[in-house]
């Protein structure tokens, strides 16, 4: 027989929904409702609609960032002073080119402004776009999938650092199922190309692994995932290097296999 | 500053997410609403306290630019037409879909206030103090509007209310006009 106890506040009921009270109150709630069918009703329900409402819009997380957003831009007058800068450079460039005729001068001068118009983007986003474009260009294709195959990994492994400047060996992920089919070098950033290893399991399915150093300084990040169409990504930065993994796997499956790839990539 | 707008940048995706629950759904209205958030961000970035919490800041600034919105808007919040991609990403039933659309449109029906806080709280998971804090309220004021929300959610996505006992449910219509607080 138990004491009759307090009903229920408003508030304490919300903070049991919400994961908020201490584990005692918490028991004490547990308690009531197991003796109570309209207590339990109401809890039931209540839990229920918060889960409706975070699955409801969980979509939005993982959606691709519209332009727009991404190119509301700081009002900096350190940006304004680069941009001068770089004019005056232009002007000086445009100068001397038409004193010397060296047309050449003001033309390589101006490609570089634009390019580091471009550079100052945030280059994490760009970074998981480039990745998961690669995987979706090269992962299909029946023919040339890789510029190098496995059967020369010595080679791609030592071409692939040597144009990357970090000394890398490709990931072996065959305790997973899936075997190297080879790597190739892609274009990313200026000075910073970028290295993709592809693998291949039983059944014909692809992975991705996308990788070069950041072209602004990053903070480093756990593992993050992103999904765009079918394609899902986890992607982290570690010492100002990006990496990118892909596929049309599960998550959990692409999370094991990221893990790993970590522990072999660490620099 | 180019390491702040990284770390901006990356609040992005949730900001949209709250935005699309302010909005009932409605991706442009959202995206509008992150949009002039990201500008007030930027304009007011030496106010940001290097150190502090980048994510409750920006939170912030959001609901005063919602806020301010409502009352442009004289109350005419919008029950918006919900957007199809709001599914996207998730291969949704059917079923799923209508629910998703059901929830938000309910979500979109409830007063601004109430709305916010539910969605902080719900969605967000931020604590009630970090929900008080963001939207200058007492943590009192968070509870009594949170519970007050869901229970005209329940009522308005067609479930009973928490009990027959209580007072019947007022759906409160204004932003100016509400009840008390």
């Amino acid at each position: 027989m138990t004491k009759p106890q307090a009903p229920i506040g408003d508030d304490e009921l919300m903070a049991f929904i919400d994961g908020a009270l201490s584990p005692d109150r918490r028991c004490r709630i547990e308690q009531l409702a197991r003796h109570d069918d309209e207590l339990a009703a109401t809890i039931t329900a209540l839990r229920a609609q918060r889960k409706a409402l975070r699955d409801s819009l969980d979509s939005v997380l993982v959606e691709p960032i519209p332009q727009r957003l991404l190119r509301v831009a700081p009002p900096s007058r350190y940006a304004l002073q680069r941009v001068a800068a770089a004019m005056a450079w232009i002007a000086v460039g445009i100068t001397v080119g038409s004193l010397a005729s060296w047309q050449y001068l003001s033309r390589h001068d101006s490609t570089s402004t634009e390019l580091a118009l471009v550079n100052r983007a945030p280059d994490l986003p760009r970074f998981v776009h480039q990745a998961t474009v690669a995987y979706a260009v090269f992962a299909p294709e029946v023919r040339h999938p890789v510029e190098l195959g496995s059967a020369e990994l010595q080679a791609l492994n030592a071409w692939l650092s040597g144009r990357l400047g970090r000394h890398m060996r490709a990931p072996d992920l065959s305790s997973l199922g899936f075997s190297l089919v080879g790597g190739r070098l892609l274009p990313a950033e200026t000075n910073k190309p970028a290295a993709q290893f592809m693998y291949e399991d039983r059944q014909g399915q692809r992975l991705t692994v996308y990788l070069r150093g950041m072209a602004q300084p990053t903070p480093e990040t756990a593992f993050r995932y992103v999904g765009e169409g079918e394609i899902s990504t986890f992607y982290w930065v570690e010492r100002n290097w990006g990496y990118a993994l892909s596929g049309e796997l599960s998550r959990p499956q692409l999370l094991q296999a990221a893990r790993s790839i970590y522990d072999q990539l660490s620099t | 500053m180019t390491l702040f707008s990284h770390r901006i940048t990356e609040q992005i995706p949730g900001l949209r997410r709250y935005a699309r629950a302010l909005t009932g759904g409605n991706r442009e209205n959202a995206d509008d609403l992150v949009q002039d958030t990201l500008e007030r961000a930027y304009a007011k970035w030496s106010l940001f306290r290097f150190g502090a919490e980048l994510r409750p800041w920006l939170f912030s600034i959001m609901h005063n630019v919602f806020v301010n919105d409502v009352r442009r808007m004289r109350n005419r919040v919008p029950v918006c037409p919900i957007d199809e991609a709001v599914a996207i990403g998730t291969p949704a039933t059917q079923e799923n879909q209508v629910q998703v659309r059901e929830i938000l449109t309910a979500v979109g029906r409830l007063a601004p206030e109430f709305r916010e806080v539910l969605v902080l709280v719900s969605i967000e998971e931020f604590s009630y103090a970090e929900t008080a804090r963001i939207l200058g309220i007492p943590m009192g004021t968070v509870m009594s509007r949170l519970f007050r929300a869901r229970t005209q959610l329940r009522a308005l996505t067609g479930e009973p209310s928490l009990s027959d006992a209580r007072p019947g449910l007022r759906l409160v219509q204004s932003f100016e006009n509400r009840p008390h607080d």
